[in-house]
């Protein structure tokens, strides 16, 4: 039985009884969901005649669930898309609570696949099934500027919070997304997710926007390589101190020194040594030649 | 592609040296024939000195160098070389140990899978 209209149910006595159902059921239905023992003929009324009343209502409410989408920037969305995605989420709504769809699938004309996110108690889990990408992700995960960002263009069957909780990144996690990034744009990576992390943080923590999918893939296709560089030393000054930056980062420069002694092709790692002398100094104390 | 197979190929690009980890041969079963084929072109061009890898932050690993590579939505590949020298280490896996490697090498705070 329905919880959630049960309890309307127990709530307005006067809408049910003596209409829909009599005094004795009301109170058999107030037993029961306060888990109280009912006798043998309590438990024959509630398993025949209240159950089949109680499913009658509950129809009420599954038809209207199904209905009831919420859409974020319907504008943005291609039309025949938002169809289909209310398709989607009715259909994902049968097995999950919580649902909801966004990504390129709802706003561009290319797209590699789907993104249906579930929203669960806890845990985070991503899997494929067919063109579907499902995302598993908690309640206090899709306050993550990055859920949110993607949920401004969405289609749902729940109304989505506007909860933004903002985490600063760590250094280490900054450098590694920019070396990514660098790495992803020379190899023209269809799918840069570092260059939109970097971008997207950017934005968040220098500029205080919160930008869409739509715009991140926008401005990561037009992001060339050099405003890499200038993305990391915005984020970085704006996060850090410049003290905490140089005793972090100059070590890591005198690591890099020795790697591109070592490695080859090393061009990345060059402008990484750089990209972090220009951060701490002011400018690079000396260019190396790449191999 | 066999998982057995793959293992071989990567030997035979690697050398003996190269370490696999524990869930490797289980998740390579699940790669697809286009999937585990890219997967062995991106290792040789590895090798070849084609792609791009990175050091990490972490004093401990700075002789390191780390390639790591998305392969479907749902796994993820770490290759790890020592400079100057052979390739030591290979893990195909999910997200979680993928995270836990990254946060091992120091490219990564705190875990992902924190909440």
């Amino acid at each position: 039985m329905n919880e959630k209209i049960l309890k309307i149910i127990l709530g307005k006595k006067k809408l049910f009884v003596p209409m829909i159902f009599t005094e004795k059921q009301f109170n058999i239905l107030g037993k029961y969901i306060n888990h109280i023992r009912l006798s043998n003929a309590e438990k024959k009324s509630l398993y025949t005649s209240i159950k089949k009343k109680m499913e009658a209502l509950e129809s009420f409410l599954i038809e209207q669930q199904d209905r009831q989408y919420f859409i974020n920037n319907p504008g943005d969305i291609i039309p025949s898309r938002l169809a289909e995605a209310k398709r989607i989420v009715e259909s994902y709504s049968k097995r999950y609570d919580k649902v909801f769809i966004a990504g390129s699938f709802l706003f561009s004309k290319e797209f590699n696949d789907i993104d249906i996110f579930v929203v669960m108690k806890r845990g985070y889990k991503e899997k494929q099934e067919k063109n579907k990408h499902i995302i598993f992700l908690s309640e206090k995960r899709l306050a993550s500027p990055i859920f949110q960002s993607a949920s401004a263009i969405s289609v749902s069957n729940f109304l989505i919070a506007k909860r933004l909780e903002k985490k600063k990144p760590s250094l280490s996690e900054l450098m590694t997304m920019y070396h990514e990034a660098v790495i992803e744009r020379v190899r023209n990576e269809e799918r840069p997710e570092a260059l939109r992390g970097l971008i997207f943080d950017y934005h968040l923590f220098c500029r205080d926007e919160l930008i869409s999918g739509k715009q991140l893939k926008e401005i990561s296709k037009k992001t060339k390589l050099d405003e890499l560089d200038v993305l990391i030393k915005g984020l970085c000054k704006k996060l850090f101190s410049i003290t905490y930056l140089y005793v972090e980062v100059h070590t890591y420069i005198k690591t890099l020194d020795e790697s591109i002694k070592n490695i080859k092709p090393n061009s990345h790692l060059i402008r990484f040594k750089n990209t972090y002398e220009e951060m701490i100094y002011g400018r690079p104390k000396h260019k190396a030649k790449a191999a | 592609m066999e998982d057995q197979n793959i293992r071989q190929k990567l030997l035979e690009i690697f050398g003996n040296q190269i370490k696999f980890n524990k869930n490797f041969d289980s998740n390579a079963a699940k790669l697809k024939e286009g999937m585990s084929a890219d997967f062995i072109e991106w290792c040789k061009r590895c090798k070849e000195d084609q792609e791009l890898g990175s050091v990490p932050k972490k004093k401990e690993f700075k002789n390191l160098y780390v390639f790591f590579r998305k392969i479907a939505s749902d796994m993820r590949v770490t290759l790890i070389k020592e400079q100057n020298s052979d390739f030591v280490e290979i893990i195909l896996d999910g997200h979680k140990a993928y995270d836990d490697t990254r946060l091992k090498l120091g490219y990564k705070q705190s875990s992902y899978y924190g909440s």
